[in-house]
């Protein structure tokens, strides 16, 4: 009986922690989407204005740059092991180059904050702390990102 | 009975000559190439154009870096490991010795100064698309950069494309320089020199046979991703592919890397966008045209693991 039990109890212990890992993965994966998609909304509204789809708002622009800042402080606790696959674009250079992820994390949080300090008010303004911003896109999912 | 084996004995002797014919390399000799006075400035807009840098250069290269051709970039596939040559203009170990002719030989037909097939890990199946006016200029501005005497290693291949007149065979079945797509369109005409040719983005947006032939009912279609994990995206007109991109949406993509929802390009895509956005404006409007102009396909999954 007992042991019959403790193999029960293992066999759910084991479930449960496959379950709770998909969930953490899963929880990760939205986490970081909706970082990115902060950035994404960040580079819309900018590249909106200064393409002159949209009329320019210093303000509006601040605000995006700080909204992109506070939803990537924790950034890189959102990549947990085994959080990749299914839709996740996350490639394997993240884990396998963990030091290399950690500074590319860095670099776009230290570059963020100095957007945000900036405190950009002309087009041309914007248009530099954009630059810096921006930059860390393409170098980081050119490392990081799978293509689709 | 006799009779019959020596029958067969001449058809075999026939076959083998004629394979042994149609596998043979071909070449462009000197004498047939145009009245063209190369011009290297061209030439760098066609070379950013066929993204040389991607494969050719080191991997960690940056910035002017990049314009040194060392070679060994490593192409891990079914057929076995590729590594990039080294086409600096170094005479002994890159490419600095070559005649026009031999170069014009390599872009269009895969063929080696030495009158051996290349790898066609060498995009030259698109390549052979490409005007030879094109190419000279190609060479007259490669002939303008770093040379480096770096010696890549040699191609790991199993049987039977180590037998490299095999590849006389598969250029036969794989190897067109027919144009793909119709258009009509002179903006989508443009484009298609550009995507069909120097660009070669087929050869990772389309999926390949078992023998790794271009599928051209798949065009642009998607497929693997060549450098491992995950897929290359669909970028025919449709649903699946980038339909709800608009002709502007696509020049601005290859300019910046933005998608239209402000997605970032990444992975392998990264290099080749920082090359468009050198090219002018009108290069990257082409590009845009001829991909609205193709047919609309749904994914392929042709070589893809299954999905669940």
């Amino acid at each position: 009986m007992i042991p019959k039990l403790l193999t029960a109890l293992a066999v759910s212990m084991v479930f449960l922690s496959g379950s709770v890992t998909i969930v953490a993965a899963q929880d990760a994966y939205t986490q970081r989407t909706d970082a990115m998609k902060k950035m994404g909304a960040m580079a819309k509204t900018i590249s909106d204005m200064l393409r002159g789809n949209t009329e320019f708002d210093a303000d509006a622009a601040n605000a995006s740059i700080a909204a992109a800042n506070a939803a990537l402080a924790d950034f890189g606790t959102y990549f947990p092991e085994g959080s990749d696959g299914g839709k996740s674009k996350a490639g394997p250079a993240i884990w396998e180059d963990p030091d290399g992820f950690a500074a590319a994390v860095s670099k776009v949080q230290a570059d963020l904050a100095a957007a945000v300090a900036a405190n950009p008010q002309t087009p041309e303004a914007v248009q530099t702390t954009f630059g810096m911003v921006a930059g860390n896109c393409k170098a980081c999912h050119e490392k990081y990102q799978l293509p689709d | 009975m006799k009779r019959l084996l020596k029958i067969l004995a001449i058809l075999g002797v026939l076959g083998a000559g004629i394979a042994w014919i149609v596998t043979a390399p071909e070449t462009v000799a000197e004498a047939d190439l145009p009245d063209h006075t190369p011009d290297p400035g061209h030439g760098e807009r066609v070379f950013l154009t066929g993204g040389c840098t991607s494969c050719h250069a080191d991997s960690d290269a940056e910035g002017d870096d990049k314009l040194i051709l060392t070679g060994g970039l490593a192409f891990a596939t079914e057929f076995g490991t590729f590594h990039a040559p080294n086409i600096s203009p170094d005479p002994d170990h890159g490419i600095g010795g070559w005649t026009m002719a031999e170069f014009v030989s390599a872009m269009k037909h895969g063929t080696s100064p030495g009158g051996s097939h290349y790898y066609p890990a060498f995009p030259y199946t698109s390549y052979t698309r490409m005007a030879v006016t094109d190419i000279m200029d190609l060479k007259a501005f490669m002939d303008t950069l770093p040379a480096t005497d770096n010696i890549p290693p040699a191609h790991e291949v199993g049987f039977p494309f180590n037998i490299r007149r095999s590849l006389g065979g598969w250029k036969l079945l794989n190897m067109s320089d027919a144009w793909v797509a119709s258009p009509t369109d002179p903006k989508a005409l443009r484009g298609r020199e550009i995507v069909e040719g120097a660009g070669h983005c087929s050869e990772c947006h389309t999926p390949r046979n078992a023998i790794g032939g271009l599928l051209k009912d798949h065009w642009l279609a998607g497929g693997p991703n060549p450098d491992g994990e995950g897929r290359i995206p669909n970028i025919t007109p449709s649903e699946d592919g980038i339909g709800s991109w608009t002709e502007d949406d696509i020049a601005y993509y290859l300019e910046t890397g933005f998608t239209p929802d402000f997605d970032s390009v990444g992975s392998s895509m990264a290099d080749v966008v920082d090359n468009m956005s050198k090219l002018p404006a009108e290069d990257r409007e082409a590009i845009a045209a001829y991909l609205k102009a193709i047919p609309a396909l749904p994914d392929s999954d042709i070589g893809l693991p299954a999905t669940n």
